[in-house]
């Protein structure tokens, strides 16, 4: 049983793990649905690690109403999604405002429900478009995984032990307390109590 | 039956009754509420994962509870070195029991609210996410302070009036391995959720631990 729950979850454990470097996956490709302006959809495989411009709607300037702003036509198709970061780094470009700022964050965060996964590098291209670079999620060791699942497990069977091995004394505490104060108090008094005199006024 | 009555006992974080006050029935309801704790996270776990598919809410069938229990048992050693250090007053043991409920109750919570989370999750992608971090951050924080409930009124409750003279420095003698476990405790659970991440289906600053929380990734 033992063996078949450490199996299990060192299983999950590793296929859920993204690989544990960092950077450019060479020859993993996305498929990239981009709308061009004039209407026209774009397909292409690209590969992670490309920096993309993201067409936006309409294209930013500082003085794009952020409100009307929106990321559009954009679509990426992966296999597993969670595979990519879509982790929203600090928006640096100048030519931004706070507001339009706010507002991209607002719009990145929205797309992860609906597959769309970019990083952007915070700045803003010269045709107004967003720049993105899609990168492998990968910080996080198969190794430390599988040691926590471990651990886990062997914690679980730890606590079992230790509550079946305690079972005996906890009885034998329960016997005493009841000894101590349910029989205590019910006992005739021992001859030195009874034969005590009453303190005098 | 009896033991779940007794389990209940450390609901809340209040005294023991006598009866169950015993060192080796205190060590027992440690290792109940751990695996009773173990059980409420994976229904949480279960619930939080459905957002995505069956793979990712079978997996967090064990990895809510690993990321919940590794994390309090982390917690233990380092508040056990500054209750020593500090002298306090007290059973040793009040720091264990006081864990062990501290989870149980967060577990709990995390455990009824998760038909709520469920619901949500699938009518709403908006709060749906954002309601099942909310509950597991309620949660984590109810938790911690009911371990502080437990430590200042465990075995040898302390004064009332921390300002009557003297006592004082049995206060901070408590409180200091309270927050040393406390501190310990989150620290830890960051980087458990990013060891274990996804447990969401959507990403969160959590994902990336400590990195990405501080904007260093």
């Amino acid at each position: 049983m033992t063996t078949v729950l450490l199996l299990w979850a060192a299983l999950t454990t590793a296929q859920a793990t993204p690989r544990s470097h960092r950077g450019v996956v060479v020859g993993d490709t996305i498929v990239w649905h981009s709308t061009e302006p004039n209407g026209h959809v774009l397909t292409t495989e690209q590969p992670l690690g490309n920096t993309h411009t993201v067409v936006l709607s309409p294209p930013m300037d500082s003085t794009t109403d952020p409100q009307h702003l929106a990321i559009d036509g954009m679509q990426i198709d992966v296999a597993d999604p969670h595979r990519l970061s879509p982790h929203v780094r600090y928006w640096t470009d100048p030519r931004l405002t706070d507001a339009q700022r706010r507002r991209l964050k607002r719009l990145t965060r929205s797309g992860r429900h609906h597959g769309v996964y970019f990083m952007p590098d915070g700045a803003v291209a010269d045709n107004g478009g967003l720049r993105v670079t899609l990168t492998e999620k990968g910080h996080v060791s198969a190794g430390a995984s599988m040691a926590a699942g471990g651990l886990f497990i062997a914690l679980l069977l730890a606590m079992f032990a230790l509550y079946k091995g305690l079972d005996r004394s906890a009885r034998r505490d329960a016997n005493q307390y009841y000894i101590d104060t349910e029989l205590g108090t019910d006992t005739e008094p021992t001859p030195s109590q009874s034969t005590q005199s009453p303190p005098m006024p | 039956m009896d033991t779940l009555k007794t389990l209940m006992h450390l609901v809340g974080g209040y005294r023991l009754p006598d009866s169950e006050n015993g060192s080796a029935r205190r060590l027992q309801l440690v290792a109940l509420a751990a695996l009773a704790s173990a059980i409420l996270c994976a229904i949480y776990g279960f619930v939080a994962g459905s957002g995505g598919d069956m793979g990712m809410a079978m997996a967090n069938l064990y990895k809510m509870p690993m990321v919940v229990l590794l994390s309090s048992v982390s917690a233990i050693p380092a508040g056990l070195l500054a209750w020593k250090l500090f002298k306090s007053s007290g059973r040793w043991t009040d720091l264990i029991v006081g864990t062990a409920a501290g989870t149980l109750t967060g577990s709990l919570i995390l455990a009824v609210l998760s038909p709520l989370v469920g619901l949500y999750y699938a009518t709403s992608t908006w709060l749906g996410p954002a309601l099942a971090l909310g509950i597991a951050g309620t949660a984590t924080l109810t938790g911690i302070a009911i371990l502080g409930r437990f430590v200042i009124h465990g075995s040898e409750p302390l004064p009332k009036d921390p300002a009557v003279s003297g006592t004082i420095g049995a206060w901070v003698r408590r409180l200091v391995p309270l927050g040393v476990m406390a501190t310990i405790q989150i620290a830890t659970l960051t980087q458990l959720i990013s060891l274990a991440s996804p447990i969401l289906y959507e990403e969160t600053m959590f994902d990336g631990g400590v990195d990405a929380i501080l904007g260093a990734e």
